[in-house]
C-alpha cells in the first residue's frame, strides 16, 4: 500500500477515535442554571427595573446578557410575575423552572400527547424511543417531524446524557421516582405528569389537571382551558344521550385490550365505554397498568351483549375472527347477536381525542336507535382536528387500519 | 495518486457533513405579537430647538419591546435625563448620540431632543426587538432586530424671528407637556447587592467607574420608574449544578484535527505532484 494514503488512513483513524472518547468523556452540553436570568442582585425575582436595565444595556450592545437571557427574563416578568416558577406536580413533587420553557424534552410517550394537543409540538427537542417506534400513534401522523428527533431512551428508561444533550428547558415523564432520579442525575427540572392522561378526564391527575398544569408550565394556559371545554362539551353531549336510557336497556360490555394480547385480558376502568352507556362487566377487578387478566368461563358467565376489541396496532393477532371462532366463547351473547366489534384505542397510554371518538363510537355501536344522525366520522375528524390540528385525520386512520365500522 | 484524491474527497466530504450535523441548530416559529415600531418626527424644526420624536408601538398583548434609536450627529438629548421622556425606561448615549429604551406595557414613546444648530435634511435611524418572542434557538444575535419605520428625515430651518414655538410640522412638541420623572429606580451594581440610588449618576456596570457630575453628559446614564424590590427566598432544595461552558462537545478539537490532516493531505498532494 502506498505509504501516503496508509498514513491519511491512519490520520482518519485517529480522529475518529479521539472524536468519540472526545464527545463521550466531554459534558455534553449547556447544564441548567437554577437561577433567573438578568436577576442582576441575585434576589430570585426580576424587577421591572432590572428588567429595563439589562434591556437597555443590551440594546446598547452593553454587558453579557444574551438576547435569549433578556427575552426569558422579560417572559418570567410577565409570565410569573418575575419569579421562578414552581410547579407541584402529579406526584406531589416541588419542580422549579429558571426559564420560560422554549425546549421541551419528552420521556414518556403520554406527553406527546400532552405537548401536541396544546400546541406546543414546536418545542419539542427530543423524544422518548416509543414515540418514535409506534407507527399507531395519532399524534406523530400529524407531527411526523416528532419522530426524527433525538431519541431519549437508554434501554426502558430515560438516557441522561441524551437529555442534557438537548438542552430542553424542562422534561416531561410520567413515573414519579425515575423522575427525580433523572432530575438529580440532569439538573434540568423534571416534571411527571399525571400517568392517567386519557384514561380518565376529571379525576385526580386526569386530562385535564394534566392539561392545566402543562399549559402553566409551557404557557399555553388559554389552549389548556380550551380543550377541557371542548372536550367537556364533546362528552357532556354524549352522557346527556346515554344518560337518558333506563338502566335495565344498558348494555353489559367486556372490552378487550387488544393489540397481541389474548381475548381474556380486559380493561376494567375504561372511561370511554362508562360514557358511551355501557355496562362494563368487569368493572371494579384489580388492575395492573389499566388491565385484568380473566379466564374464558368468566367471560361466559359475564355473557356480555358486546365485546369491544381495542385494535390499535395493524396487524395485530386478537381479532374478530379470533373472537367469533372461538368454540369455548360460541355460546356468548356478543358472538351470537354479531355485536363483537373494534375500537380503536390507543397504545402507550391513552389518547383522550381517540377516547372521545370511540365514546361515540361505542355509543352508535351500542345503542344506533338513539343515535341515528350521529355521523361518527365527521366527529372523530373534527375532535382529532381540534386536538392535533390536522384535517381528515380520523378518515386517515380508517383507511389506514380499514377494519373499523364506517358508517355511511 | 488516484487512490490519494479519492480518500482525499471522501475525507472532506465526511469531514463537511460531520461539522455540518454538529452546527445545525433547530428553529421554530415563536409567537411575536409586536409587528412594528413607527417614528413620527416633525416635518421641520428650527435649528437649536427642543422638539419631540414620537415612537408608535403597534401590537397586541401584552408587549416589552427594547429600541435603539440613534439620532442625527449635531442633535443632542436634552441637558437633564428626567427632560428627555418620561414614557418608559432609558438610557442615553451621548457620545454616540443614541437612546436605547425599555418598553414595558407602553403603546407610545415621546422624547425630547434638541435639533443641530445647522440648517439641512438630516436622518435618524433606530431598531427595535420583541423581547417576548421565544423559539427554541440557543444561540440568537440580532437577526430578530427589525427597523423602526415611519418619518426617517427631518428638515432643520432657521429660526423666524416672530416665532420661538421651536419647531413646525406635523407633530410639532410646543404646546405639549412633559412629566419629569419624580424618582429613578436604583442602579444595580454588578456583583452586589447594593443599589445606587441617584438616576443621574452613570452606571457602573462594566468596569465604568462613578465620576463627577460634569462628566454625566457625555456618559450613559439610567432613568425609570421606581420599581419596589422584593426579596424572595426560593426554599425548594433543587440540586445545584456546576454550570459549563454552551459549547459543542468536542468541537475544537475537531476543528484542530480538520486543521491537521488537511495541512498534512495538501503537503502530501505537494510530495505526490
Amino acid at each position: 500500500m502506498d505509504p501516503r494514503v496508509l498514513f491519511v488512513k491512519s490520520i482518519f483513524f485517529l480522529f475518529v477515535v479521539s472524536s468519540i472518547l472526545t464527545v463521550t468523556s466531554s459534558p455534553a452540553a449547556a447544564v441548567y442554571e437554577n437561577k433567573l436570568p438578568c436577576d442582576l442582585n441575585g434576589d430570585n425575582i426580576i424587577t421591572e427595573a432590572e428588567l429595563s436595565d439589562v434591556i437597555c444595556n443590551y440594546m446598547l450592545d452593553r454587558g453579557e446578557n444574551t438576547l435569549d437571557d433578556v427575552g426569558d427574563a422579560a417572559c418570567i416578568y410577565i409570565q410569573w410575575d418575575g419569579k421562578p416558577l414552581t410547579i407541584t406536580d402529579h406526584y406531589n413533587r416541588n419542580v422549579t423552572l429558571y426559564r420560560p420553557v422554549e425546549r421541551v424534552a419528552l420521556c414518556s410517550t403520554p406527553s406527546v400527547r400532552i405537548v401536541a394537543s396544546l400546541g406546543a409540538a414546536d418545542k419539542v427537542v427530543g423524544v422518548y424511543q416509543s414515540i418514535i417506534d409506534d407507527d399507531g400513534l395519532i399524534v406523530t401522523r400529524a407531527y411526523p417531524d416528532l419522530r426524527t428527533l433525538p431519541s431519549l431512551s437508554s434501554g426502558t428508561g430515560a438516557n441522561p446524557e441524551a437529555v442534557i444533550a438537548v438542552e430542553p428547558d424542562v422534561v416531561f415523564y410520567s413515573a414519579a421516582s425515575e423522575a427525580a432520579d433523572l432530575q438529580d442525575s440532569t439538573g434540568v427540572p423534571v416534571v411527571a405528569l399525571g400517568a392517567t392522561f386519557g384514561l380518565n378526564f376529571t379525576d385526580y391527575a386526569g386530562t385535564y389537571e394534566v392539561w392545566r398544569l402543562a399549559g402553566l408550565i409551557l404557557n399555553e394556559e388559554e389552549r389548556a382551558e380550551d380543550l377541557i371545554d371542548y372536550a367537556s362539551g364533546k362528552l357532556n353531549t354524549l352522557t346527556s344521550v346515554t344518560s337518558s336510557i333506563p338502566l335495565e336497556d344498558k348494555l353489559d360490555a367486556y372490552i378487550a385490550t387488544g393489540g397481541n394480547n389474548d381475548i381474556t385480558k380486559c380493561a376494567p376502568e375504561y372511561y370511554s365505554l362508562d360514557v358511551a352507556g355501557g355496562n362494563n362487566v368487569a368493572a371494579g377487578l384489580p388492575t395492573s397498568w389499566g388491565s385484568a387478566t380473566v379466564n374464558k368461563e368468566q367471560i361466559i358467565a359475564w355473557d356480555p351483549d358486546v365485546i369491544f376489541i381495542r385494535y390499535y396496532q395493524i396487524g395485530q393477532s386478537l381479532t374478530k375472527d379470533a373472537v367469533t371462532d372461538d368454540t369455548v366463547l360460541s355460546e356468548v351473547s356478543a358472538i351470537n347477536t354479531s355485536s363483537v366489534h373494534y375500537v380503536r384505542g390507543s397504545s402507550n397510554g391513552m389518547d383522550p381525542a381517540i377516547e372521545i371518538v370511540d365514546s361515540y363510537c361505542m355509543a352508535k355501536l351500542m345503542y344506533p336507535d338513539n343515535f341515528l344522525s350521529l355521523d361518527v366520522e365527521a366527529e372523530g375528524n373534527e375532535i382529532y382536528k381540534k386536538f392535533y390540528g390536522v384535517d381528515n385525520l380520523y378518515s386517515q386512520m380508517l383507511d389506514d387500519f380499514d377494519v373499523f365500522e364506517r358508517w355511511n | 495518486m488516484k487512490s490519494m484524491k479519492i480518500h482525499y474527497r471522501a475525507f472532506t466530504s465526511f469531514l463537511l457533513i460531520l461539522i455540518t450535523v454538529l452546527l445545525a441548530v433547530p428553529v421554530s416559529a415563536g409567537n411575536s405579537e409586536i409587528g412594528s415600531v413607527v417614528r413620527t418626527l416633525p416635518d421641520s424644526v428650527y435649528a437649536n430647538t427642543e422638539f419631540v420624536v414620537t415612537l408608535d408601538i403597534a401590537g397586541q398583548g401584552p408587549n416589552i419591546v427594547g429600541i435603539l434609536e440613534t439620532i442625527p450627529e449635531g442633535f443632542t438629548f436634552p441637558s437633564n435625563d428626567e427632560d428627555i421622556t418620561s414614557s418608559c425606561a432609558f438610557i442615553v448615549d451621548r457620545n454616540n448620540g443614541s437612546i436605547a429604551f425599555s418598553a414595558i406595557e407602553v403603546n407610545k414613546i415621546h422624547y425630547k431632543l434638541i435639533s443641530s444648530s445647522t440648517n439641512t435634511i438630516y436622518t435618524f435611524s433606530g431598531r427595535w426587538v420583541d423581547l417576548l418572542y421565544q423559539d427554541m434557538k440557543l444561540d440568537e444575535s440580532k437577526e430578530r432586530w427589525k427597523d423602526v419605520t415611519g418619518d426617517i428625515a427631518i428638515n432643520v430651518v432657521k429660526e423666524s424671528s416672530s416665532s420661538n414655538s421651536g419647531s413646525s410640522g406635523k407633530s410639532s412638541g410646543s404646546g405639549r407637556s412633559y412629566r419629569t420623572l419624580q424618582e429613578s429606580s436604583p442602579v444595580v451594581e454588578e456583583n452586589t447587592n447594593a443599589t445606587n440610588t441617584n438616576a443621574t449618576e452613570p452606571i457602573t456596570t462594566n468596569g465604568i467607574d462613578n465620576q463627577s457630575n460634569e462628566e454625566i453628559d457625555t456618559e450613559l446614564s439610567l432613568n425609570h420608574p421606581v420599581e419596589k424590590t422584593d426579596v424572595v427566598v426560593d426554599d425548594l432544595d433543587i440540586k445545584e449544578v456546576e454550570p459549563s461552558s454552551n459549547t459543542i462537545p468536542g468541537f475544537g478539537l475537531l476543528v484542530a484535527c480538520l486543521s491537521i490532516v488537511l495541512v498534512t493531505l495538501a503537503f502530501a498532494r505537494r510530495k505526490g505532484d
